[in-house]
């Protein structure tokens, strides 16, 4: 069953980009076909992390919206850059999403969506959205199935999720998890999932320790390439078939 | 003669807030009477790092730009919050965390030219010596501006290829609008990197002097936020950079 999840988080910096690129390519590695809406342009987290060249990118979700061109040339086909022996697929599809800016039709929007999923035969559509509430946000967060907010154990994020969490709630999205991320060692994990969860009232589906090896890759690679057996690796593989079951 | 310092990094995430509360108390700690204003209007969270809540938020730095209040009203002064006595004052203009009014302002705007007059009457009624500007993460009207009334302008980053892109835009921006004093932050650095050399690179890269290269600091990450860094750790070599920093960003 083709399903929408959406990513979000109120703040930036939580790793939510980082977090969608590692679970679309742990999917992909099992054989399903995973598309990535990239909406956070201020961070182009999501090209860097699959070594695309942005340069290549000529068109987006926009260009298809205002017609200008079909629903396949928006979407970048960035499996070689993760292994070229991967057995299914991760699709790139960028869309230009600006604060007060939505000109374009917003049920064209979800039929997008819907599309995506039909031309490139698509088992998940994953969109990696703008943090923060954002009137803009608001389609993908309306159009999801399932929408995953990241939060990490900070002050300033938990209360902002509370935030996020009322508004989202308004939206009635159909079902809302939460992940917590970058936690630090003396924090025991499944403490930190029984409190999160009992201060919003959804359930955690992952708790992923902070890692000075995620922190030193710094962005420039896929973390459940390069460490395939490390204790966070498993985890997001577990979060992988969470969401998709 | 007053200051306006401006804390900017290209992306979220990098410890901005953090670091403008920090290099705030610190600077207050010294006699200072500085203002602290979060100009994040859509993800707004340094009021967290000063103990300020949403139930003693009277006005907002919202309010004022509608026009609903005088910039005066929305300063509160959370020198006692900081839970020690220092001899300077802190006083913190914050933005509303409430999710109605965020998107009030996102879908209505703002004059521009208010949050400008603010800056100059909060100095000016308050007697402020400083003013630190905490900025939304990115280059917009806002951040431009307050890029462009900035004695000095703080840019963090951390060393992160998507960090590494975005400064260079902010600090050609920054040399465009003749900052007088520009700084670079590198923050959360791992502390396996060669710390001489991620300034050295970053000095290179930029063309711009690297005030401070910071490591990650497990305290800093358990703290969450809940409070002033430098007050809890006076000794910790984090905090002794941070007021390397303060002090360059005030000669």
């Amino acid at each position: 069953m083709p399903k929408i999840i959406s990513i979000h988080s109120f703040r930036p910096g939580t790793g939510k980009s980082n977090i969608a690129a590692n679970i679309a390519t742990i999917l992909a590695a099992t054989g399903q076909r995973i598309g990535i809406i990239d909406t956070d342009l201020h961070s182009p987290a999501i090209p860097l992390l699959f070594g695309i060249d942005e340069r290549i990118i000529e068109h987006s979700l926009n260009d298809f919206l205002w017609g200008k061109c079909s629903i396949e040339d928006t979407a970048y086909d960035v499996s070689h850059g993760i292994d070229a022996a991967l057995s299914g697929r991760v699709f790139l599809i960028p869309f230009v999403t600006r604060p007060g800016n939505i000109s374009y039709d917003v049920s064209l929007l979800s039929d997008s969506f819907q599309l995506l999923v039909s031309a490139l035969s698509l088992d998940v559509l994953l969109i990696d959205s703008q943090p923060g509430l954002e009137e803009a946000n608001l389609p993908s967060l309306a159009f999801a199935d399932v929408q995953v907010l990241v939060l990490r154990p900070d002050e300033q994020d938990y209360q902002g999720t509370g935030v996020t969490i009322d508004v989202v709630q308004q939206l009635g999205v159909p079902a809302m998890m939460l992940v917590v991320n970058q936690v630090p060692a003396s924090l025991t994990l499944t403490e930190v999932q029984r409190q999160v969860e009992k201060v919003y009232g959804y359930a955690v589906i992952a708790v992923v320790p902070h890692s000075s090896e995620l922190a030193a890759l710094a962005n420039t690679g896929l973390f459940v390439v390069h460490y395939p057996e490390h204790p966070i690796t498993r985890i997001l593989a577990e979060t992988a078939v969470i969401l998709t079951t | 003669m007053s200051k306006i310092i401006s804390v900017h990094s290209f992306r979220g995430g990098t410890g901005k807030s953090n670091t403008t509360a920090n290099l705030s108390t610190i600077l207050a700690a010294t006699g200072l009477r500085v203002g602290v204003i979060d100009t994040d209007i859509m993800s707004p969270g340094i009021h967290v790092l000063f103990g300020l809540d949403e139930d003693h938020m009277t006005f907002s730095l919202n309010d004022y730009l509608w026009g609903k209040c005088e910039i005066k009203e929305t300063a509160y002064d959370v020198t006692k919050n900081l839970g020690v006595p220092i001899s300077g004052k802190v006083f913190l203009i914050p933005s509303s965390i409430k999710a109605g009014e965020i998107a009030r302002v996102l879908r209505e705007g703002y004059d521009v030219g208010l949050l400008n007059d603010g800056f100059h009457k909060l100095v000016e009624e308050l007697n402020l010596d400083v003013l630190m500007i905490d900025t939304h993460p990115g280059l917009n009207e806002e951040t431009l501006l307050s890029i462009a009334v900035s004695d000095a302008l703080a840019i963090i980053l951390r060393p992160d290829s998507q960090d590494y892109q975005g400064t260079g835009v902010t600090v050609d921006v920054a040399h465009k609008l003749d900052v007088p004093r520009l700084l670079l932050l590198v923050n959360k650095v791992p502390t396996s990197f060669n710390f001489a050399e991620v300034k050295a690179r970053v000095e290179q890269t930029y063309n711009c002097e690297v005030a401070a290269v910071m490591p990650h600091a497990d305290e800093m990450m358990i703290l969450a936020s809940s409070g002033i860094f430098a007050l809890k750790y006076p000794d910790h070599p984090l905090t002794q950079s941070l007021r390397q920093v303060a002090a360059r960003l005030m000669m």
